[in-house]
């Protein structure tokens, strides 16, 4: 899958199901802090990430992970 | 496949796999646990604390549900001899009671893990009486920091 389609399809759900102003989300934004996503909120994320992509997410997928593009780059090479 | 041998009723280890404590227990056997389900059973007892006029209320069942999971989390930790991490109940949603339990009437609610990320468990649990099911819900729980 094309990067420019992950990128829209996650950017699409932070705003549609997450509410997240669309002009906070930027490749740099911090997930919890800009973005305001508790972990509960990020659970539902993935859910619904890991069903509209077809991939399985697992912990130790998100050590490291705090931004935005870190998230972006973790789905883009679930499909590598 | 269930990784148990067979069915854990003995209530000294069901005490290791759980961090709550009397009169909070709410789970008595663990039937079947592997990485994406586990199973327990409960039979309701006329001195449980949830009891009302020889019913199980609602509250018991969910907590029943919630202990469930913890179940599912302590195992894990006990196969590594690690004590029971303490969690909390973070969101339930889609919650359907059809039915009460009544007094030495036996629960048997599976959970299965739709996802489990950064301490937080996504489960959808289905509890059931005599083979029919009277709770159904889908429930987060966090383990505490």
């Amino acid at each position: 899958m094309e990067k420019e389609v992950i990128i829209e399809k996650i950017n699409n759900f932070l705003v549609d199901e997450f509410e997240v102003e669309s002009e906070n989300i930027t490749p740099e934004a911090n997930l919890k802090e800009a973005l305001e996503l508790d972990s509960l909120d990020f659970v539902d994320l993935v859910v619904a990430i890991e069903s509209s992509f077809g991939v399985k997410l697992v912990g130790e997928d998100f050590v490291g992970v705090l931004t935005l593009q870190d998230f972006y780059d973790l789905i883009e090479n679930k499909f590598q | 496949m269930n990784l148990l041998k067979e069915p854990i009723t003995d209530q000294n280890i069901i005490l290791k796999l759980i961090p709550q404590r009397t009169p909070i227990i709410m789970v008595d056997t663990l039937l079947f646990f592997n990485e994406s389900k586990v199973v327990s059973g409960l039979t309701v007892l006329k001195d449980n604390m949830f009891v009302q006029n020889g019913y199980f209320t609602e509250p018991g069942l969910i907590e029943h549900m919630a202990q469930t999971v913890a179940l599912y989390t302590g195992y894990h930790f006990y196969i590594k001899n690690i004590p029971a991490p303490e969690g909390y109940i973070g969101a339930i949603k889609g919650v359907t009671i059809n039915k009460i339990p009544k007094v030495n009437e036996q629960l048997e609610t599976e959970v299965e893990i739709l996802q489990e990320i950064m301490g937080v468990t996504l489960v959808k649990g289905t509890t059931k009486l005599n083979g029919e099911v009277i709770v159904t819900a889908q429930m987060k729980t966090v383990l505490k920091k």
